[in-house]
């Protein structure tokens, strides 16, 4: 061969080579309706300048490891915080939070399938995770919580290589309880790796499916409803601009659940499509929010949370505002109590015609499209839950109509809060509780499947030694103290000289509930314990 | 027991008292609990649901649990992960150095 021929079979292997690519990479960026093949481009070069170093791209535009692997935005971002801590990756925040949009957006997760870990994506406090396979559990959620992995798809290989991390990582993960007395490494290999690739697959359809749905442009005006522990039910309107590339500025007025007006800014993202992720400043507080929008765009929910204590937050639901859309969201408060007038709001979108709650009497005070106030007073005549209506719009929850409070009981029933500040960098972590009262229904009895649910009620709180160990070490005296919100401050962190061994201000506690309901009183209580503060706080715990 | 000659200060104390309640302090002290091969409390709840057995104030054991990385999920690990983590001469009074790791943007 001459050299002439040589240079012509390179040049042509080359170009071939390069078509090739370039097809494989047209039909890839024709699949993914909602990216543009722009983005993807400066997607890939993102991950080449950062991490192809060590993540080994092939001439299919994949990259090793990286492309075998969907996650949550949250996710990825630990990953890329991992290798951060791990190898030493130096990356500017900007293009961290690029490579989070990107690698979320092309390899994220369907809704229905992160709909069973929210509540851990949303950083909710008091959760105890259960239902899962408990060879699972004892595997991954000894260390940390569940939903970790569970919002992961992988292939056997790829939870394989997640195994080896681990171990290489953690070397004392092997003879830690739950581990030891097994063949930790042959059943994480083999049959937890078995488990995880059923159960969480790289490929789906809910994925594929999604992938090529067209993704929704979240501007709009949205109606709020919400509700924010220990206080109680807020609403208003929240008004969504479009900034561009999936980015928004969101004005909200709102309703306290005192009846103040509440004004506020912020600016959110959305991931995949419907992972709505915002930092808002309302009422002089800054927040943080978690959301995912429903498929067809036109709801909302998720949990707003202070920035700096992400325990203290409010559920939140969102329904967009279109000229059609209409219906009941929520009716606050959700019981009367017979011969009671009460006072008792109806939110909504476009409401129109009667209201009607069957056993009531209702008198509307003022009525507006989104918005009804009225006068509601229980005859007797109908007792337990009743459908309130207006017009053709029924509420999603029923209205109790009761006589008496039965019984009490307190959420959360099993609390955490742990010690903080006392010069120390970690702020303390409060414990919200709420008690709802309810009544026992037609067969007289606490506990069975006709209890009544009457709503969130005002009660005295205290907090009291939970056993015999806590009172001999008087940890009620020591651990902290209960709002009349029912919010349980911890004490200061730090070893406290006045405490036998000098031990923490951490306590073993049960939180009381105390309702007067005329001559009789009720009670009710949780167990809560007062901790030791962490130092790892990733998104997913 | 006089057969029997304490051979550090400690265990020199320990003959000395009268106290009986002091003594059955020391003598749980001996006894396996805490963060051991045998048995794992959590981190922040005891192997009974409480947090009277977890190793308070955990400041004075703290690299009981960093070293080992017994609970690598809420305390830095220095075998690997964060080595200089704890770098402090001693926990019980320089705890307010210690920072959270997660890297933050």
């Amino acid at each position: 061969m001459t050299f002439k021929n040589l240079l012509y079979s390179a040049l042509m292997l080359l170009l071939t080579g390069g078509l090739s690519a370039c097809s494989d990479d047209q039909k890839k960026t024709a699949a993914l309706s909602n990216i543009s093949r722009a983005t993807m481009q400066a997607g890939r070069a993102l991950i080449s300048d950062h991490c192809s170093g060590c993540h080994m791209a092939s001439e299919d535009g994949t990259f090793s490891r990286i492309s075998y692997i969907r996650k949550t935005p949250e996710g990825w971002d630990m990953s890329i915080a991992r290798m951060m801590i791990f190898h030493g990756l130096e990356i500017e925040a900007q293009d961290r939070r690029a490579l989070v949009k990107f690698l979320s957006d092309t390899q994220g997760l369907a809704l229905s399938e992160t709909a069973a870990h929210r509540d851990i994506l949303e950083q909710k406090h008091n959760v105890i995770e259960k239902g899962a396979d408990p060879d699972l559990m004892a595997m991954c959620a000894r260390c940390h919580t569940y939903a970790r992995p569970a919002l992961q798809r992988r292939d056997k290989q790829e939870w394989q290589n997640l195994v080896h991390m681990h171990l290489g990582q953690w070397a004392s993960i092997e003879y830690q309880m739950l581990a030891r007395e097994r063949d930790w490494r042959a059943d994480a290999l083999g049959p937890v790796s078995d488990k995880l690739a059923k159960l969480y697959p790289l490929k789906t359809a809910a994925w594929t499916d999604w992938k090529t749905t067209k993704w929704n442009d979240m501007a709009g005006e949205w109606r709020i409803t919400g509700h924010e522990a220990g206080s109680g039910d807020f609403q208003g309107v929240m008004h969504v601009a479009a900034l561009g590339d999936d980015k928004y500025q969101v004005n909200y007025d709102l309703v306290s659940p005192e009846g103040k007006a509440v004004t506020g800014t912020g600016k959110s993202i959305v991931y995949t499509g419907y992972e709505w992720r915002g930092t808002s400043l309302i009422g002089g507080e800054k927040y943080r929010e978690i959301w995912a929008a429903s498929t067809d765009g036109t709801h909302m929910a998720g949990r707003i949370f202070k920035k700096d204590h992400p325990e203290t937050g409010s559920s939140i639901t969102a329904w967009r505002k279109t000229p059609k859309a209409h219906g009941i969201m929520t009716i606050v408060p959700s019981s009367l109590r017979v011969g009671i007038d009460t006072e008792m709001t109806i939110n909504g979108l476009n409401l129109s015609g009667d209201v009607t709650i069957p056993g009531a009497k209702v008198t509307v005070i003022s009525a507006s499209a989104d918005l009804i106030t009225l006068q509601a007073t229980a005859t007797g005549d109908v007792m337990g839950p009743v459908q309130v209506s207006v017009g053709q719009d029924q509420a999603p929850q029923p209205v109790a109509l009761y006589a008496q409070v039965d019984f009490l009981k307190v959420t959360p029933e099993y609390g955490i809060s742990r010690v903080g500040g006392g010069g120390g960098a970690i702020p303390k972590v409060m414990s919200q509780f709420e008690a709802t009262g309810y009544s026992f229904g037609p067969d007289g009895l606490a506990g069975t499947a006709d209890d009544v649910r009457l709503g969130i009620l005002p009660v005295t709180w205290a907090v009291d030694n939970y056993s015999p160990a806590a009172a001999q070490m008087q940890d009620a005296k020591y651990a902290g103290h209960i709002t009349d919100k029912g919010n349980f401050i911890p004490a200061i962190a730090g070893p406290n000289p006045e405490r036998k061994y000098g031990t923490n201000n951490a306590g073993d506690l049960k939180v009381i509930a105390t309702y007067g309901d005329g001559t009789r009183i009720l009670t009710a209580q949780a167990h809560l314990i007062a901790t030791v503060q962490r130092w790892n706080n990733p998104p997913i715990k | 027991m006089k057969h029997l000659k304490p051979l550090n200060k400690k265990a020199h104390l320990l003959t000395q008292t009268d106290d009986e309640r002091a003594k059955e302090d020391v003598y749980a002290m001996q006894s396996v609990a805490g963060c051991t091969t045998s048995t794992d409390p959590g981190w922040e709840v005891d192997p009974f649901g409480s947090v009277a057995s977890l190793c308070q104030p955990m400041e004075a054991d703290l690299y009981g649990c960093s070293d080992p990385c017994w609970w690598p999920a809420s305390v830095p690990d220095t075998v690997n992960t964060y080595p200089n983590w704890s770098k402090l001469e001693d926990t019980r009074h320089n705890w307010r150095k210690l920072q959270a790791v997660f890297p933050e943007e």
